[in-house]
């Protein structure tokens, strides 16, 4: 299944664009895909199947999830961002 | 008295004679309060100032510095100024950066008071523990920006100055005392200095303070700004805390003219990842700070350029309507000038456009997205002073509902709504008077708890809730009352590195903070304090501020949010719903979290956190 991702900050930073879509049937094959596609991004906000620390997934603008087996359906959409807001 | 890190007493300041007094600080007490906010706290309480008026002679105005100031860990260079604020009439602890901190330290005290009011508009100047009082007649009326500069020609470069802009020296409720382009921001301490008749505080100084275990420390601070430099904050210094603007407005939680959407169709426009494209910018960094958080924006007027967080980004764009980004910087540029905050002021005026466009205030020209109307409101906060002996302001008058208006705007959201009445108090953006900062409380429900419960108001810097929000731990829309407890552990963190001082950037780096702080302060003390101490200190020092809040007038009425965010859901997103129902229950869990009745009152058992002369 292709995911819509959406990247804010750093992760749209270091991935040069602010959305793409990614192959995948769950979270952690989707941030698998997205690392293989983009370096920046494995580099700083994804390790393997998981976000780093101090990044985070939101669920279509909804609910924070972090579990890479966690299922997804057609029509959701994943954000990766930074954890820490402040400012 | 030979406490490492300390010089173990503070200067008080009798602005009124111009004397300044020694006095001894305890150990206990200092292992107990720590420094930065947590020692300025302590200092009030013993000064008894929470039954005083904020702008009364006699209420005192504290600059606290930490043990870590003048050491060699990164961001260490801050002070607090802690007084009573003018805006919500409780505690006001608020933060700032940079030389001030290591100049004052080095006078020979861990903190400096100021009390009484005096004769004339006057500078106070410390030179190593001695106190006189100098005319400010030539900087009277200037902004802090231009003061600076002349007090640096006028005393020399080695003196560090902090200052108020004219908004201090006309008592708005929300102004700033500035240093170095940064700024005490929240709740009106530049108000409490300006009703002493201080311009400006000098310091130098020629003292410093021994370190328990200097090689260790230096060895430590080395691995601390090593980390400073990578991932963990990455966003600070690559973006800046403006980023946050497209992400809090794709999760609908972006305030938008005055809290009545979600998001902002203009958002992209005065995004940073757009501006960055069009105009240029720099990076800055306080003194002793190797993260370098601060980026600042070329204005197009060619005069400069203007610092962009997300609060002010927030606050004097989508929070009025404003999608011109030219208008957003000349705004900020004019919050600096003037020193005021940019919160509470964004916050004022988009309530004061709500009024305005249901016809509650005479003002036609003021309207949401209207930047000519933002940046005349704010011109009438500030006003223009021509004659420094003169304390009327002619200001900018083109309606004859303007003075009264700007009378209006200096008080604050709160006040305004209580004056201009059609209980427009439902809406009037605040919490005990400091207005909401950029986090949509119905999106972020843990943070509106911490807004709620919030010891000098709505803040998004004493709690940190909103990393629960953010988080899997929650759902942030519907958290339960549980996430009380998760609250309860930001907040004391928060009060721990507000006390150390440290900044919040760079809590990233740390795996187990308490225990990496412990230790951190037996290297700099040579005290055996370790992780649980700490974590009792942390709770003590928030339990503390309650106690004062308590002794002003406090009643559980006051942890609440407006009427706006407890009946109305995001338009947005029908899930972003808070009811007052629900807020209570988080606050009653809170309240019994921190061994405080379920209404919010002290128990016997939070005794300890009383601090006795």
């Amino acid at each position: 299944m292709q995911v819509p991702v959406e990247l804010f900050g750093i992760a749209r930073a270091r991935a040069g664009i602010a959305a793409t879509t990614a192959s995948g049937n769950c979270v952690g094959d989707v941030l698998q895909d997205l690392a293989s596609r983009f370096p920046g991004l494995a580099e700083t906000c994804i390790d393997g199947r998981k976000v780093r620390s101090g990044y985070t997934l939101n669920l279509n603008g909804e609910r924070f999830i972090s579990a890479p087996e966690t299922l997804l359906k057609e029509n959701d959409v994943l954000l990766l961002l930074s954890m820490d807001a402040g400012g | 008295m030979g406490i490492p890190g300390y010089h173990g007493q503070f200067l008080r300041v009798d602005v009124g004679t111009g004397g300044g007094l020694s006095v001894p600080l305890e150990e206990n007490f200092l292992r107990r309060t720590i420094g930065g906010s947590g020692l300025g706290v302590g200092l009030l309480l013993r000064e008894n100032s929470a039954g005083m008026q904020a702008l009364s002679a006699a209420a005192p105005l504290v600059f606290a510095f930490s043990p870590l100031v003048g050491s060699p860990l990164t961001t260490s260079a801050k002070f607090a100024v802690v007084s009573k604020s003018p805006l919500t009439e409780r505690i006001n602890d608020s933060l700032a950066s940079s030389g001030f901190a290591l100049a004052g330290r080095r006078t020979g005290h861990d903190a400096i008071m100021l009390v009484g009011r005096a004769a004339e508009p006057s500078i106070v100047v410390i030179d190593d523990g001695h106190v006189r009082l100098e005319a400010a007649d030539e900087i009277w009326g200037m902004t802090p920006g231009d003061a600076q500069q002349r007090l640096k020609q006028r005393f020399g470069s080695d003196y560090q100055t902090a200052v108020i802009g004219s908004a201090g020296e006309r008592g708005v409720h929300y102004a700033t005392i500035s240093h170095d382009g940064r700024h005490a921001g929240r709740g009106g301490s530049g108000a409490v200095m300006g009703s002493k008749n201080i311009k400006a505080i000098c310091v130098r100084g020629t003292r410093r303070c021994d370190w328990a275990q200097p090689e260790r420390l230096v060895e430590l601070a080395r691995e601390i700004s090593r980390k400073s430099f990578g991932p963990a904050t990455a966003k600070y210094r690559e973006l800046g805390t403006a980023t946050n603007l497209l992400t809090f407005n794709r999760l609908n939680v972006l305030p938008v003219r005055n809290f009545q959407q979600g998001s902002f169709e203009g958002a992209e426009r005065i995004s940073p990842e757009q501006l960055g494209e069009v105009r240029e910018r720099t990076r800055a960094s306080c003194a002793a700070c190797t993260i370098g958080c601060e980026h600042l924006y070329s204005l197009q007027d060619g005069k400069g350029s203007v610092r962009l967080e997300y609060e002010n980004l927030f606050a004097l764009g989508p929070l009025c309507g404003i999608s011109d980004p030219e208008v957003v910087l000349a705004a900020s540029r004019r919050c600096d000038e003037l020193g005021i905050d940019t919160i509470s002021a964004g916050g004022t005026i988009a309530f004061a456009m709500e009024c305005a466009e249901l016809g509650y205030l005479d003002a036609p020209w003021l309207r949401f997205g209207d930047g000519s109307g933002l940046l005349r409101a704010l011109d009438l906060i500030g006003g223009d002073s021509q004659d420094p002996g003169n304390r009327e302001y002619p200001g900018n008058r083109e309606h004859p509902g303007d003075a009264e208006l700007g009378r209006l705007l200096r008080l604050g959201s709160r006040r305004m709504a209580i004056e201009v009445g059609h209980n427009s108090i439902r809406f009037a953006p605040q919490v005990k008077g400091l207005e909401i900062p950029g986090y949509d409380p119905r999106g972020l429900q843990t943070m509106a708890l911490g807004f709620a419960v919030g010891s000098r108001g709505a803040d998004h810097n004493r709690s940190g809730a909103y990393e629960v929000d953010f988080s899997s731990a929650v759902d942030r829309r519907n958290p339960g009352a549980g996430a009380a407890l998760l609250a309860i552990e930001t907040e004391d963190r928060a009060a721990l590195m507000d006390s150390l001082i440290l900044c919040k950037f760079l809590r990233g780096i740390f795996v187990d903070f308490f225990e990496e702080s412990a230790e951190i302060l037996r290297l700099v003390t040579g005290w055996d304090v370790n992780a649980d101490e700490l974590r009792a200190t942390a709770r003590d020092l928030v339990t503390r501020k309650k106690r004062y809040n308590i002794l002003a007038g406090w009643t559980p009425d006051e942890d609440t949010l407006p009427e706006r965010i407890l009946r109305q859901p995001l338009p947005e997103d029908s899930l972003s719903s808070l009811s007052a129902e629900r807020l209570a229950e988080m606050i009653r869990v809170y309240n019994l979290g921190r061994g405080w009745t379920a209404e919010g009152w002290l128990t016997e058992n939070e005794g300890s956190a009383e601090i006795h002369c």
